[in-house]
């Protein structure tokens, strides 16, 4: 009855543990210029995310052309001159939530390190993202903001507009994740 | 007399510079054309959609099964994410798992991390 009992335990354990955290309408921005006239920013509201909360690994994918500019124009040089959505559609993003524990996270956002590879344009870049963690109704919250460089990712930057767009990339990504059945 | 020519010179010149600021605005201020306006390069069933190939990125009209609904998404045939403007909130609260769905929306690509297709500012069509 005992060892019955500890076989249901461990089992439930292991499966509880884990659990995957996943969204498909996360948000993502960036901010691609100083303050000027018409500020260079986009949102993606689908990008798609899934955590393994009993490893810490991480996976982000988003598709490029689904980033919304309030300015259509803006958005068409964007997919056609900067990024070459037709040729890279999709920007991701895999790695590893370091000490993550479900345990540990309460309602009060707490600071994970994340270590992964961004991939854009088809070129990977080893990155290192401090993000906020924490517990929401049946699920977890993330938020991280960093920055990257469009020359690291071959964005090329014409000399017209190089005073208008800043070389370092803003971004920032608030995914609300919930349970993956 | 040269006074005057002058004056026609610069009015003449000052009209082209306002018509050609208006039409570099309007250019550059364009509005996206919605979605219900759009041209679709696909129209037909799930199985034909995915024997297809269509094009990321471009407009599709299809005919489908809710197998799922997930807060502000839908699922078509297991096989499809489907993604609706909060505009058309209202259009979809109707729509329950097993209903045979008329819609057009983006079709994005495919989602390697949840093995779907995703279409996105998807709108209600009805069948006429």
């Amino acid at each position: 009855m005992r060892f019955r009992f500890l076989f249901y335990f461990l089992f439930l354990t292991t499966l509880v543990s884990a659990q995957k955290y996943a969204t498909r309408s996360g948000k993502t921005s960036f901010i691609g210029s100083e303050e000027t006239f018409e500020q260079i920013k986009a949102v993606n509201n689908v990008s798609t995310a899934i955590v393994d909360s009993s490893s810490g690994d991480i996976a982000i994918l988003l598709f490029i052309s689904a980033f919304d500019f309030d300015i259509s124009l803006m958005q068409e040089h964007f997919n056609e001159n900067y990024m070459d959505s037709s040729k890279y559609p999709k920007a991701t993003f895999s790695g590893n939530i370091q000490n993550l524990s479900l345990k540990e996270l309460s309602d009060v956002e707490k600071e994970h390190k994340i270590l992964g590879i961004l991939t854009i344009r088809g070129i990977k870049k080893s990155v290192t993202i401090n993000c906020g963690l924490k517990k929401i109704n049946k699920g977890l919250s993330l938020k991280t903001n960093f920055s990257v460089l469009a020359s690291d990712f071959d964005i090329k930057i014409p000399k017209v507009v190089r005073n208008k767009i800043s070389k370092e990339i803003n971004i920032t990504a608030e995914y609300d994740l919930f349970e993956k059945l | 007399m040269i006074f005057l020519k002058n004056y026609k010179y610069a009015l003449l010149l000052l009209g082209v510079l306002m018509i050609s600021s208006w039409l570099i605005i309007g250019y550059a201020y364009k509005k996206e054309v919605p979605v219900s306006e759009k041209v679709a390069v696909f129209s037909g069933e799930i199985s034909e959609f995915i024997n297809a190939n269509v094009a990321e990125n471009s407009v599709v009209v299809l005919k489908a099964l809710v197998t799922g609904i997930r807060g502000k998404e839908l699922e078509l045939g297991s096989t499809i994410s489907v993604q609706y403007l909060e505009s058309e909130s209202e259009s979809f609260s109707t729509v329950k798992k097993g209903d045979l769905i008329l819609l057009k929306g983006i079709y994005l690509g495919y989602d390697d991390l949840f093995e779907e297709y995703k279409l996105i500012n998807c709108i209600l069509l009805y069948d006429e």
